[in-house]
Order: C-alpha cells, then structure tokens, then sequence
C-alpha cells in the first residue's frame, strides 16, 4: 500500500467514566501531533449511535484510512466498532483498539497527571501500531449438510434427531452395543411433570433415532481416524468393537456428546473394601433393578472427591441422593435414611424435592467441609460418625448401606477424541467450551459442538436443553452452506523458509502442513490466530495477520520512546489476562500507572525478539501474561510461552539483562485482584512506586 | 433418637416445621439466641432430627422469651412458638423454671400479681388493677413513685429489649383508679393489736391485721403518719398527697392512728398491755444520722443527711449557702444532695468513696442529680473538714482505692499519697441511718444486735413474747417494699398468735383463670420498645421546687406499655395444659 497513511483518533470521555480522571481534550490535542494522525476528536459516549454515524463521517470526509478508538475494551466493543468503520467502507483490521477505561482512567482514578500522560501514550502505541496495519479478510468455507454426533446418550441422540429434522444428515456414533449411554444406568427421572422411568425414555427415544430416514446410527464402533476442518472432515470408523469392517464418512461438522463416568472413590470411606459402600450410579442401578427391598439403615454422603482443591461441585450429587433417599425410604419405610452433605445444591424446582424427602422422614445432617464423616465397621456393621453443624451435635450412625455421592470424570474415550479433534479438556476430562457465556456449547475450533455430561455433570433435563443448542450450532453453517472465519490467521513468506518444520510441528490445530518439498502452507480454514508459529519461527518468515512483528514492535518502541526506565512493557493475552486486566478495571482496583500493554492474541505469540526489544530501549521491567492453567483459549499456548519464557531468560542473561525483571503471570479472566497485585509488586521491586 | 409420638402428634399440627431451611433469620432476629446456649435454628434442627427428648434434658425451651420475632422473619411462616410450648410441656422438671408464679413476682419481695395488674392495665381497668395490688401490699401508690422494683431486672421483656415498666405502671393504677377502694375487713376478732411506728413496715402490718378482723392502733411519735415515707424522702419524690390518699384507705378500713404517742416516753410495752393490746409491732425504723469521728466535723456548718432531709420536711427554715458538699453514695445522699439544690445551694457536690458503678444509690436517681447539676466525685474518702477563724472552707480528701474487701465487706482502703481539697461553705454527711432503741427501755426490753432489732426472718418474733418487729429497725436500711413485705409476715404471725389462720393474702395467683390466650403475637410486638416516663421540664423544677420531677404515664402510653408483658403467667397456663 502506498498510499498516504491518515490515521484517525476518537477519544471517548465515556461520560465521566474516562473524563473525571484524564485529561481527554488533552489526549486529542496530543493525537494530532503524532505522525500521520489526519484527524483527532473527543466523543462523549463514542459508543452511542450518534458518534459512530459522526465517526463514520469522518471517516469518508477525513479520507482516514486507520482509526484508533481509545475508550473502553476491545474484549467488549471491538467488534461494535469494527462494523462502524466496515459500514463507513474501511476494512476492519485497519482498525485499533486502545483501551484507556479499564486500563487507566478506572484503575488511576488519583493521579489525574500519570493517568492522562498513560492515556497519551496509549494512543500513541495505538497510532504506531495503527499505521503499520494492513486489510485483512475473513475466509469463506464451503459446508455441507452432514454431521457427526459422537456417543449415543440423551444428549446425542437429541443431537442427531434436531439435526436429521432439519434435512441434514446425521451419524450418530456409539461405542457401545446399544445407544442409551447413562440414561441405560438410571431408574427414575423427575421433574417439574412428575417422574418417568428412564426405560420409557429410553425406549420412546431410541424408537424415534430408529425411525428417522436421515440418522444413520453405528453403534459397536470406535472413531479410528479424524482429519480436516468445517465443511471436510474425514472419519474413519471401525465397526464391530474394532474388528476389520471400517467406514468411511465425509462429514461438515461434528457434535461432541461422549458423556462421563463416576470417579471411583477407591480408598475412601470403606469403598472397595465392603460391598455396602456403593456409589449414587451403583445404587441408581439397584434402584432399576427394584434391588433394594430389605435394604435397612442408608446413609448417603455427600461431595466425595469434589468440592475441594481439584474440582468443584458435581452439579447432580445432591439432587440424586436426595431423590434416591426418597425411593429407599418409600421401598423400606422402617428404616432409616440420612444424608450427610455439606452444601445442599439444589436449584429451582429440585428444591420441591427437600420437602418431599423431609416428609418421607429423610433426616439431614450437614457436617463441615473440614470434617468429612469417619466410617468404621463395629460387629459386623457400618458405622458412621458425623459431625453436625445445624444441630450442633455428632451422631453415630449405623448403616446397611453406604451411598457415596462421588465426583465425575470425562468418558474414557475422551483423550482419544480430544487428539483427533484438537480440542482441549480439563484434567478430569471434560471438554472446555470456546467461552463459558459467549461460546458455550462451542469448541474453540469452528464447526465442533459439544453437548451434555462430555462438558460436565448435568442433569437430564439441562442434557436435553443443551443437545439442542449444540444441533443448532451445528447446523447454521450447514444452513448457510459456508462459514466465514476470523480473518487473524498465520501466513508464511517462504522467501527465508529453511524448512525445519517446526511451525507444523508445533502448531496445536494441524494448521500448518508440509508438502513434499518441506514448504510448509497454512490452512487457514483451521488456523486460529494464536502465533505460536510465528513467535518460533526462527527464520521470521510467520506473520500474523493484525499482529505482525513489524506491528507489535512499533508499540513496544512508541511505548518506551520517553522514560523507558519509569515503564513496564506488557504483553497480555487476549482472553484471560486482557478480562484480569478489565476485571481489575471494573474493580476499581489502584495500581502504580507504570504499565504500558500491548494486547496479544494468546501469550504463545510473544517472541523472544519482542521481549529483548523491550529491554534494549531500557523497559525497566517486561510482563507476559496468558491463562491460568491448565486452561488455554488455543489448547497450550501458555505451555508453550511459559517454555519460550525460560529460554528467553537464558539468552537475555547471557546478554547481561537482568532477567527478574522480566516477569510472568497467569490470571483468569475473573482475577482482577491478580492482575492488580501483579501491577503493585511489579512496580514495587523495580523500584518504580 | 427415641421418637415421642404423643409429642410428634402435636408437632404434625404444626408441621410446617418441616420446611425449615435452617437458613438461621429465626435466630437472627432471636434476642436470646446466643445466650446460655439458646439457638432457636437449632432447637428446630432437633426437632427435625426427632431429638425432642434430648431437648426435655436442657433448659432450652423454657429460655425462649415467646416475643415471637422469630416467627415474625420465617421466610416459611414457621409457627416457632407452636413447637415451643409442647418442647417446654416435656421439658425435664430440673430443667424447668419452679412451679408458681413467674419471675418478676418471684422477684418482688411483696409477691405483687404483676402480669395480673399489667393485664388489667392493659385492657384499661387501672381500678381493677389498683385493687389487685392491694391485695398483696398496701400504697400501690406511694410503691410505684419509690420501689426499686427488683421485678424489673428480673423480667423476661428485659431479655427482649429492655423490661416493662412494672413499677410506673403501678403508679398508674393508683392515680387512675377512680375511686379509693372500700376494704372491707373480716368480722371483727374482738383482739386488740398496737403497732409502734407509722412508716411502711407499721402501716403494712396494720393493714393485713385490720383486713382479718384485728383492732389495730397505731402509735406514731411525730405529729403526722408515714415515718420516712413522709420525714425522710423529699416531696419532689413523694408528694403528701400521694401519701396521704393511701393512709387513708387504712383509716377508712378502721386502723385507728395515735399520732404524738411516742414508745417510751408516752407509753411502754406494759402500758399497752394494760390497755388491752394483746400483740404489739414494733416498727421504729432508723430515724437519726449515722455519724462518723470526723476531725473539724462539729463546725456548725457540717450537717447530717437525714436530719437535714427531716427538718425540711418539717417545714423549719433551713437556708443553705452556695457551696455545699455532700458526702455519702447512697439513695439518702442523693435526696440530700438535690433537697440542697432546692434549699438554695447553687453550687452541689457529692463525695463518696465508691467507683460511679459501686454507689449503692439508684443509677436512675444517680442520673437524675447529674440532670439537675449536681457534680460527682468518686473514690474519695472524707479526712478532715477545714476551717479558718470559724468560717468553713471545705474539706481535705484522700483518694479511696477500695471499698469492699474479697468477701466484699465493707472495708474501704485509702491511698495516703493522692489527696484532694474540695470548698465548700457547708458540707452535708450522708453516710448511713441509724436507730435510736432507747425508747425500748431497759431490762426485759427485747434483744438487740449491731444496733438493730433481732427478729425472726420469718414470723418477725422478737425475743419478748407477743412483742413483733419488723421495717429498717429490724433489718437494716432496705426498701419501702421490704419494710411492707416484714409488716405482712408479722401480720400473718400475729393472726395465727390470736388464733387466726395466718393467711393474709390470697394463697394462689388466679388472675389469669378464665383469661383466654391462645399465644398468638401481633407482628412488631417484640420491637415495642419501653417508653420512657415523663418528668418535669428542669425549668418547671427550679420554679416549684418541690413539684413532684417524674410524672405519670398518659392512658395511651400506659396501655402500650403494659400490653408489652410477655404475659409468662399465661404462657406457662398454656403449656400445662399440654401436659
């Protein structure tokens, strides 16, 4: 592009939100003096639609060819103004973002100085960035009509019959004998209508999946193979428990919906040892089986293996043993059935339950989270001691049976799935959603969906909501018969390739693939932005689109262009660091304003090269921070940048840097405080408040 | 975990209990959750857990208050008090309150049928009231202006907020009662009984002996009835018409009254035997100044208290001077210090060797001489009182460390080295009461012990046959209320000596027979907080000195206030009938 660069600059007051705490008119004087800044304006609520049809305006009077917002945060009003100056006939990603609320006027509010020269220089970074920008392009995909659900439970079943009813095809794919899944374990299922066996489900479920021309079931068969991206996937899939007769299936998208297991509570509470300790499932599956007559004193605990320092609540626990104790009570009403929980988590109309259960004569003992009940045999007989808080008082209780409400993990086939479909799972197996409000029955990867207890523990009824939203996710690009995508993405200059490989070895989504002559191509269609690749490549032929080198680098010089040593040079990733950092905004929470951040799609892409820039220019200290772990928005981009960091401080010690002032936090999106606390002992051991 | 099933079967009445959510707004909002163990979130776990019989075993239920705020929170609209009172039905004996009546009666040494008279207070029958009262004590009125109301501090509406106000209440009856009562005594006995002394102890006694029939004389020194009540609390306090309208209730039953008849210059024991008088009650009281060795005290401008409270009382023109000192802690110093105030000091202080929270004297009356001026000095010990050439010029003092000793004996303890110089011009000693017992005569005369008459606690005998004692003389400096309750016991001796049955005053409390209570509280009856009464404005005192400072409550106010009664008479009526 040669044209001339006219960079635009609107600085929102945001009410009093950022003017009560910065100089805003003395933001906007200060733009135009920056290079190639064409025009500058204050608006008072950029956001409203009565700037953004004035900065639209200026936008074609101006002739401005880049525009820099400077107001609240990108993770919030971003794509707001990227529409704006896509309608006034920009591209996009000629569009920069600085966020001068959260990251100054909310968290400076008592220095008003400090606050308006970080605003000054925000925006300057902004601009710098800004003029190096360059047009980017979403990718249209082609799409079918076809889609894989993967497991047979409640969840997948309902997938595929909401996908089958709209024309698409449907293969639903079991690994077991029969479809069922859970459901099959189960007795009774209640609800707001009353409760209904799980075997009339079941069976009326099934019938339906049967019946239907587009679903086409496999059940007995074991996912071999899974290569490709929305709109081409392939699926090889063994039939018969593995055996020889394999299927071929060229499918657009795929439901995910492959359930979860109890965590067997080995060791705890007698479990192993003595046939009367049995879990919620092993009593659920008496209780279908009208097992349990003669059944004398129950005593259910709950929250084993959860709510503690691993995982947190199992979501049904309570409802289960609550609704189970009930049934006992009913099969043996002389005797005695006590739940030992600790938080009872019940929630809309589970609650009815409660009472229904007090009324059967359940009895309630609620004992404390640092006390769990102690379980022993006397004579022959189980005895359990609990402590109760309610009462104030400890009991000792004897038992014919011991029901341990325990914790859950992800199907077994969940580490085989996760590989072939490159998506990320917690520790416990079960598979992250792209966002937990924004994306939630999404994976991050485009045109995966996943549904049910694959996610989490749910009940039946939240299986059922969730397995049709997952279809619909599914089937809107199936509808539309293409997908755009998120014009972010890796490209390669093969002008200095040495053709190590590296970037397609490293790349967490098989983006990057190499021919036969080595030269590695990224499909676009999977690639997802993070940088990775490029922040490795050693020979620099990467660029990320919207986040070149070249583009990083000018902020990081405009940045530390005056009083570097007074700075600290951050990098911040775009999804949980960037929500710590607004997080900390929201707050209000005070921190020394010596930050300068530069936002980044996932902390994978900060190079070593970016990081000794800073340094070079006298950045008197450097902050990466990404995701907490185990979590990463692009599967293990923090592994990675936590190793490259480690390498980083090798080289820069070897250079004679000081490496404790490069430092490195993980902060969710919820942990202002952390950002924060990060911010106020950063500055404090540099010397810096 | 036995299960009672007489008692689940009145907990299924109330079964909402079941919906309890534990979520602890009941004990919250509960007044004694906290106290002794109490936790009414808790006492519903039990029962939840069918662990009523292990709460007959703790005193818990009968701790409840029944203000019922508890209910007033539920979220559920858990009937708490329901499951309450059958708790306290089963409560365990030795865990229950005792049997009779409820605590403040228990506290009130003339055994008034409190919650009875507030109840008629209540429903607006202050005659009705008035005549309850009598039944157990005489001077409601005079009572309800002086007690100290020990029922007040035992009362279960202090745990609630603070307690009724039981003592102006029963000034409220008397003032309102329409008409002074016409007692009728039992048929006349044809025994004649003398009774030496005219102040609460005599009176009482004349009282219960006339009502059962007995001709009673009283036998006073001084010109007028009353004793202290008349000679020794100031008007301000006690007004004589307040006094006078309740002696003549005793006059009106019959009780003849001899005023200017003084034991044993007028007449002896012997004298009244030969008159006809088959039991005499000695009730003298202490009517001269405790004095102490006080170095320079025989200045003629150091003054005694109760001499000082007697002679304007009196009506003799004492006119003090500007600066005057009072020395004393106790209810006597107090009056003597706001009389002077009234005699024309314009400048009063009081000195004593007690810490402000030991005096002995009502915190309110304390409270009161501090509203009208008068400045406290605390743990100061008189030493020596100064003069200059006969002009008074104030008194030297040492700093007192203690007062009571480990046993808590009076055994004050001085710090030499802190000493203190207070003007004054006059300087008034209100150290204690003391009894002059000469008129008892000598020889045959009764015992005598530390100055006081020895008497029976509990028939009020002395050591001479037929010869009763009874009031301050007896047992010390004590209360008006105390001085009543030895009259009626040496009343109800005396009748069963001339051959009666002894009973003075009706033997079970009934006034809550026929009562219908069914334990319901109106919601906000726990929040209603006591009402504070009326005094005269501290200009209207400093023009009519002796106007009387605290006033009656107004009827609606009076209502208000004792329709906060928990009522504990029925409450307990309630659950005995679950047993």
């Amino acid at each position: 592009m040669s044209e001339e660069i006219r960079v635009g600059v609107f600085v929102c007051d945001c009410g009093s939100n950022i003017a009560g705490f910065v100089d805003v008119p003395g933001v906007v004087e200060y733009a135009k003096t920056l290079p190639d800044v064409a025009f500058a304006d204050e608006g008072r609520w950029s956001c409203s639609v009565d700037y953004l049809s004035k900065l639209q305006n200026a936008v074609k009077e101006q002739k401005l060819n880049r525009v820099v917002i400077a107001s609240c945060t990108p993770r919030t009003h971003e794509p707001l103004f990227k529409n704006s100056v896509r309608e006034a006939g920009l591209n996009p990603y000629l569009l920069e973002f600085v966020s001068i609320r959260e990251q100054v006027s909310w968290v400076h509010m008592h220095d008003r100085e400090a606050a308006t020269l970080k605003a000054k220089e925000m925006v300057k970074m902004g601009v710098a960035k800004a003029r190096l920008l360059e047009e980017g392009h979403e990718i249209q995909l082609p799409v079918g009509q076809d889609a894989m659900i993967i497991g047979g439970g409640i969840a997948g079943m309902n997938a595929a019959l909401a996908v089958a009813k709209q024309g698409f095809k449907a293969y639903l794919v079991e690994r077991k004998p029969e479809l069922g899944g859970l459901l099959k374990e189960l007795a009774v299922i209640s609800g707001e209508h009353g409760e209904m066996t799980a075997a009339d489900i079941l069976k009326e479920r099934v019938s339906q999946v049967e019946a239907d021309p587009n679903v086409t079931v496999y059940t007995d068969c074991v996912i071999e193979a899974v290569e490709g991206y929305i709109g081409n996937y392939k699926v090889k899939l063994k039939l018969n428990g593995g055996s020889d007769q394999n299927v071929d299936l060229n499918i657009s998208t795929i439901v995910v919906a492959t359930g979860m297991e109890e965590i067997a509570p080995e060791g705890l509470f007698l479990y192993g040892e003595d046939e009367r300790v049995i879990t919620l499932l092993q009593l659920e599956k008496k209780l279908k089986e009208n097992a349990v007559s003669g059944v004398g004193d129950t005593v259910f605990i709950s929250c084993v293996n959860s709510k503690n320092e691993q995982r947190g609540c199992c979501n049904i626990g309570c409802h289960v043993s609550v609704k189970d104790a009930v049934a006992l009570k009913k099969a043996n009403p002389d005797s005695k059935v006590y739940i030992c929980y600790r938080d009872m988590s019940l929630i809309r109309e589970e609650h009815f339950a409660i009472d229904a259960a007090k009324q059967a004569g359940v009895k309630f003992l609620r004992f404390p989270d640092a006390k769990y009940p102690e379980v022993s045999k006397v004579d022959g007989r189980l005895m359990v001691k609990v402590q109760d808080i309610l009462s104030g008082r400890e009991f000792e209780l004897p038992a014919d049976l011991l029901v341990l409400a325990t914790a859950f993990k992800g199907n077994e086939t969940v580490q085989d799935i996760k590989g072939q479909l490159k998506v990320s799972a917690s520790a416990d197996g079960f598979f992250q959603e792209r966002h937990i409000k924004l994306g939630p029955v999404d994976f991050a990867a485009d045109g995966l969906a996943l549904a049910g207890c694959a996610k989490s523990p749910k009940t039946f009824k939240e299986s059922c909501e969730e397995s049709l939203a997952a279809a619909m996710r599914v089937s809107i690009p199936m509808a539309n018969g293409h997908i755009e995508a998120e014009g972010i993405v890796a490209d390669i200059d093969l002008t200095d390739c040495t053709k190590c490989g590296l970037c397609a070895k490293k790349c967490p989504y098989g983006a990057i693939r190499v021919n036969e002559n080595k030269e590695p191509a990224v499909i676009k269609a999977l690639c997802k932005g993070c940088g990775l690749c490029a922040a490795d490549c050693p020979s620099n032929s990467i660029q990320i689109v919207h986040f070149s080198d070249e583009q990083i680098l000018a902020a990081v010089e405009a940045a530390l262009e005056d009083n570097p040593e007074k700075k600290i040079l951050g990098f911040i990733c775009h999804w949980c660091a960037h929500g710590g950092v607004d997080m900390a905004g929201v707050s209000r929470l005070q921190y020394p304003p010596v930050g300068r951040m530069i936002r980044v799609m996932c902390s994978a892409r900060v190079s070593i090269k970016m990081i000794e820039r800073a340094f070079e220019l006298g950045a008197a200290g450097v902050l990466v921070a990404g995701c907490e772990f185990p979590t990463c928005h692009y599967i293990s981009g923090n592994y990675e940048c936590e190793k490259r960091i480690n390498r980083a401080k090798k080289k820069l010690a070897k250079k004679g840097y000081d490496v404790d002032k490069l430092w490195l936090t993980w902060c969710s999106a919820a942990d202002g405080p952390k950002y924060a606390n990060t911010m106020r002992d950063m500055a404090k051991q540099l010397g810096l408040s | 975990m036995s299960i009672n099933t007489a008692l689940q079967d009145k907990f299924d009445k109330v079964n909402m209990f079941k919906t309890c959510e534990q979520c602890g707004l009941c004990s919250s909002a509960c007044p004694i959750t906290g106290k002794s163990g109490f936790n009414v979130r808790r006492i519903l776990k039990h029962v939840e857990l069918d662990l009523e019989s292990e709460l007959a075993n703790t005193p818990w239920a009968w701790l409840c208050t029944t203000c019922g705020r508890c209910e007033t929170v539920c979220p559920n609209g858990i009937a708490v008090l329901d499951i309450m009172r059958p708790l306290r039905a089963q409560t365990k004996a030795e865990c229950s309150p005792p049997p009779g009546p409820p605590p403040c009666v228990r506290a009130c040494p003339g055994g008034i049928d409190i919650p009875g008279y507030l109840r008629l207070v209540a429903q607006g029958k202050p005659q009705e009231a008035y005549e309850l009262i009598l039944e157990r004590v005489c001077l409601p009125g005079v009572l309800g202006r002086v007690c100290t109301h020990p029922c007040e501090s035992q009362c279960r509406r202090g745990d609630v907020n603070q307690p009724v106000s039981i003592c102006a209440l029963k000034r409220y009856a008397a003032d309102h009662a329409q008409t002074p009562p016409a007692i009728k005594p039992a048929a006349n006995t044809g025994h004649k009984v003398a009774v030496v002394g005219s102040g609460p102890a005599g009176l009482a006694a004349a009282y219960f002996l006339r009502k059962k029939g007995h001709q009673v004389t009283i036998f006073e020194a001084r010109a007028k009835a009353g004793g202290m009540l008349r000679y020794g609390i100031p008007a301000y306090r006690l007004p004589e018409e307040a006094l006078d309208r309740e002696i003549k209730v005793l006059l009106d039953m019959g009780v003849a009254l001899e005023t200017g008849k003084a034991l044993g210059k007028d007449f002896d024991f012997d004298a009244l035997k030969a008159q006809g008088f088959e039991s005499v009650f000695v009730a003298l009281g202490l009517q001269t100044s405790r004095r102490i060795p006080l170095d320079g005290s025989d200045h003629a401008d150091v003054l005694w208290g109760l001499d000082f409270l007697t002679a304007v009382r009196e009506g003799q023109d004492i006119a003090l001077k500007d600066k005057v000192l009072v020395i004393g802690g106790g209810n006597v110093a107090v009056d003597v210090a706001l009389t002077a105030l009234r005699q024309g000091a314009s400048q009063v202080t009081m000195a004593c060797l007690e810490k402000l929270e030991e005096m002995p004297a009502n915190s309110w009356d304390i409270a009161m001489a501090q509203e009208e001026g008068v400045t406290l000095l605390n743990s100061w010990g008189p030493q020596k009182v100064v003069a200059d050439n006969g002009q008074l010029k104030g008194l030297e003092m040492v700093r007192c460390t203690s007062v009571f000793n480990d046993q808590c004996v009076f055994s004050p303890e001085f710090d030499a080295g802190e000493q203190n110089f207070v003007e004054a011009d006059q300087i008034i000693l209100a150290i204690g009461q003391a009894a002059d017992l000469a008129c008892l005569g000598e020889g045959d005369a009764c015992s005598v012990k530390s100055g006081l008459i020895v008497a029976d606690p509990e028939t009020q005998a002395t050591s001479l046959a037929g010869v009763y004692a009874g009031g301050d003389a007896a047992h010390g400096p004590k209360t008006v209320i105390e001085a009543i309750a030895s009259g009626k016991r040496a009343a109800s001796a005396i009748d069963k000596e001339l051959g009666g049955d002894g009973v003075v005053e009706p033997q079970a409390y009934t006034s809550a027979d026929g009562v219908e209570y069914d334990g319901t509280r109106e919601k906000g009856f726990a929040d209603i907080a006591r009402t504070a009464l009326p005094s005269l404005p501290m200009d209207e005192r400093r023009a009519n000195k002796y106007a009387e400072v605290e006033l009656c409550y107004p009827e609606e106010t009076a209502l208000r206030e004792a329709y906060r009664c928990l009522q504990c008479d029925l409450e307990k009526k309630l659950v005995m009938a679950m047993k």
